[in-house]
């Protein structure tokens, strides 16, 4: 049955090559247009650890000016960063199974003198558990212990490029690297890793380049680094560096794993009793609004993706739209062209049900060379869109949009191909024999 | 004309001449929307900075010798460079400043009249020197520019502002020798000079056009010290490799970077270009297939309809006459179209701007995109139309 229907499509197809060709273009441009901006917007939307996403959480409290909070246009907004003072305390809290705050740094790296100049780098001034966090695969060695992060010990991961850069690609493992000051000796190189978005911190654009090299957080203190991210504040830096550690001004990403429901209570009445103490200390005046977001929640608090992602991926749903309407109409000039034909077959006995089948099933083989050919533009079109932007972020296709593309081509195909498979079924043999 | 039996045809035909009418009514609506997504895009990108943006190079010093933690080291290379600058040939002026303006990084502070019960009005600002007015290309409108001792005053500064921010924090245009605070009274700046509207740090910030400028010694060991350089008109290129090389001999402890300010302005619009060309993309596609359609559809009539063409030209209709018989149905078919995709391009921009973003379109895009798809329309009728006028009259009397 099934290869008597595709014989029977395939041969009606044959009847009018170059009317086929338009009609398969036709349906094809549609799906192209859409797979392709559905996947510029699911790669943005889309969860950049689905294993854990429910189980990492961003903290925010409110520190902010007790005249003013953090957001005029958003009342119940809390600052989206924390401060130094508050993340060493809330790290005494031993519920999380991991925790830490981190933030960029603008650092100098100093090859070898006959390798090349001094660099700038971007760093991640971490704790030892934000490899536990955040699970980047490492290629050599392995996380520095948390022993480092005390003291702190001069420890460093690479990232694959400047393990490139400065080792060519060889286990550096134990090697030493000079920052600013001082040599630090290689604990781990990390193959290329590029969590899209940058979900850890998506402060200074969800889709930009990961950090170059990780270290200590602690290092912070005899060099003196301000974050190369963001920084607020309501009130003075201070005057020095001590002074600017203990203000207000909010610069840190704070994330913790709570696994269980418990571990997540625990810590929000931890959190909770935090904020409190300060209150009698006279900091944190505004009501109590500590958040604990998970992954996906706190992105879309960032909202990581432009809003022209989703206005550009509605137009070409609508385009899908349009090109379906063109194939009803297309189609149905085709069938009731053959009408006469059908006729004849009906007063000859064919069941109106085998001619509806005949010319639905003829739609659906339009509708997958439609599709086929649809994915095989879409990635032309994303290679088009991924040369169109300079940042980190690459567009391609993955199993699941090209299932989703698949699924479009066959709603279309049977969508536009339903009425006029009806109309040409529900033909009048007598008419079409009289004529002839 | 012969609007009868056009009519008569359509009602007899009603599925298919809905089909394209709703086709064309919805690519009315789609292309006039990415039409003013577009225009809104290009209109950001091009509005005036208020900078001299095609004559300015811009300059990264990024210290790595530890000399320069010593901020007289600093300040001594920030002089000789400067010095260096302001006597090359075809420079015009330069200054060192904080951040670059338009480069999408910055700073921010907000600022209100001194002793004023309201909040803070957010504006972007840059640690400069007193050339600084010069090196950007922005006129003073009232006040006098910086002298060498403004420099020097420790905390409360003599402060020059935009116009756009002088008027929002003094409504009534006298902000003029007022002194203006932060989030406390302590240290008040006094506005000593008000500048022609101008573009910071992110020229997307709704709060662009707030700039203030804070004569001061800019820079510092991690954060590097950068420098605006205005050139003579036409002067800048082939410029850059000789201020990095010399800058470089003055003092080899950094890394320099040099990039003109139109290069940096087009970094920070990469994703307005970018939407545009995919706009552009979505729309001549989304034109190609409905006229792709719009042909399908007219053949099919003109097959359909071959007995009653040659029946029509052996009753005495020219060929002309035919052409006109399809031109003029396909044009009421499209116009029925487009009358239901005006309303459909105001609801579509409803829901863009409702629930996405986007702003709101003038009617003229509508008035212009009706006309294209009318002669679209025609355009694509017209090769079926003239194959459906070669019928012979003779075949009419053949096949009857």
């Amino acid at each position: 049955m099934l290869s008597y229907l595709l014989r029977m499509a395939v041969k009606s197809l044959k009847r009018n090559p170059i009317l086929s060709a338009l009609i398969v273009c036709g349906i094809g441009l549609g799906i192209a247009v859409s797979t392709t901006f559905i996947t510029t917007y699911h790669l943005m939307s889309s969860n950049p650890i689905p294993h854990k996403s429910d189980s990492l959480y961003y903290v925010e409290m409110d520190n902010w000016d007790p005249a003013r909070g953090w957001n005029d246009d958003k009342p119940g907004a809390v600052p989206n960063q924390i401060t130094y003072r508050d993340m060493i305390e809330i790290m005494k809290s031993n519920i999380p199974t991991h925790q830490g705050g981190s933030f960029k740094g603008s650092l100098y790296v100093y090859p070898p003198a006959q390798v090349a100049r001094p660099f700038k780098v971007v760093a991640r001034m971490c704790f030892s558990d934000f490899f536990a966090l955040f699970d980047p695969p490492f290629q050599y060695g392995s996380i520095w212990p948390r022993s480092a992060d005390k003291g702190p010990e001069q420890v460093i991961v690479l990232d694959y490029e400047t393990n490139q850069k400065l080792f060519g690609g060889q286990d550096s493992v134990g090697k030493t690297v000079r920052v600013e000051d001082r040599d630090f000796v290689v604990a781990g190189v990390l193959k290329p890793w590029q969590p899209q978005p940058k979900y850890y911190d998506p402060h200074n654009g969800a889709f930009e380049k990961a950090e170059q090299i990780y270290l200590p957080f602690e290092f912070l203190r005899p060099w003196e680094l301000h974050s190369a991210g963001n920084t607020s504040g309501w009130k003075n830096f201070g005057e020095n560096f001590k002074e600017y550690l203990a203000s207000e001004a909010v610069w840190i990403q704070m994330w913790v794993q709570l696994d269980s429901q418990k571990q997540k209570e625990a810590y929000r009445d931890f959190l909770n009793a935090y904020v409190n103490g300060q209150k009698k200390l006279g900091r944190m005046l505004r009501p109590t609004n500590n958040k604990l977001l998970p992954v996906m929640e706190w992105l879309k608090e960032e909202q990581v993706v432009p809003e022209e992602a989703t206005s550009l991926m509605l137009i070409s749903l609508l385009f899908l739209v349009v090109c379906a309407l063109n194939l009803i109409g297309i189609l149905l000039g085709k069938f009731l062209a053959r009408a006469p034909e059908i006729g004849v077959r009906r007063a000859l006995g064919a069941s109106k049900r085998a001619i509806f089948l005949q010319h639905i099933f003829e739609c659906e083989v339009v509708g997958i060379l439609g599709g086929a050919l649809g994915v095989l533009l879409s990635l032309l079109g994303l290679r088009a869109i991924n040369t169109l932007f300079e940042i980190n972020f690459r567009f391609h296709l993955d199993v699941k949009m090209v299932a989703a593309a698949a699924g479009l081509a066959l709603v279309a195909g049977l969508i536009a191909g339903l009425y006029p498979a009806w109309r040409i079924c529900s033909i009048q043999p007598a008419v079409y024999l009289k004529e002839q | 004309m012969q609007f009868g039996p056009i009519f008569r045809t359509l009602a007899h035909n009603k599925t298919r001449f809905i089909l394209i009418s709703i086709e064309v009514a919805l690519t009315l609506a789609i292309v006039v929307n990415c039409v003013n997504m577009m225009l809104h895009f290009r209109n950001q990108m091009n509005r005036p900075t208020g900078i001299d943006e095609q004559n300015i190079l811009t300059v990264l010093s990024q210290p790595f010798a530890p000399a320069f933690k010593e901020k007289g080291y600093l300040n001594n290379s920030r002089k000789a460079d400067l010095e260096w600058l302001r006597a090359m040939p075809g420079v015009k002026q330069a200054e060192a400043i904080s951040a670059i303006p338009l480069s999408g990084s910055g700073s921010s502070s907000g600022y209100k009249p001194l002793g004023a019960k309201m909040n803070t009005l957010s504006t972007g600002y840059f640690e400069t020197g007193i050339h600084v007015l010069d090196t950007v290309g922005v006129r003073l409108l009232e006040g006098r520019n910086f002298i060498e001792s403004d420099v020097n005053e420790a905390k409360s500064k003599n402060v020059i502002i935009t116009k756009g921010y002088a008027d929002r924090l003094f409504p009534d245009g006298n902000a003029l020798g007022k002194q203006i605070q932060g989030r406390t009274a302590e240290n008040p700046h006094t506005i000593v000079g008000i500048i022609e509207p101008m573009h910071g740090s992110w020229p997307r910030w709704r709060f662009a056009h707030h700039v203030t400028f804070i004569p001061d010694e800019p820079g510092g060991f991690n954060w590097g010290v950068r420098y605006l350089v205005r050139t003579e008109p036409g002067q800048l290129s082939g410029m850059a490799p000789k201020i990095e090389e010399q800058l470089l001999k003055l003092n080899n402890g950094r890394n320099i970077k040099v990039e003109s300010l139109a290069e940096i302005k087009a970094k920070t619009y990469e994703s307005n270009r970018a939407i545009i060309k995919m706009l552009s993309a979505v729309i001549f596609l989304l034109v190609f297939v409905t006229a792709l359609g719009i042909v399908g559809i007219t053949s099919f009539s003109v097959t359909e309809r071959t007995r009653h063409i040659g029946t029509r030209r052996a009753l005495g209709a020219r060929r002309i006459d035919i052409v006109q018989y399809f031109l003029l149905e396909n044009w009421i078919i499209t116009s029925a179209g487009v009358s239901v995709g005006i309303g459909l391009c105001y609801a579509l921009n409803y829901a863009l701007v409702t629930w996405v973003s986007g702003t709101k379109m003038d009617w003229r895009l509508v008035a212009i995109g009706v006309l294209m798809l009318w002669v679209t329309g025609l355009l694509s009728a017209l090769a079926p139309a003239v194959r459906g006028a070669r019928v012979s009259p003779a075949l009419a009397t053949r096949t009857v």
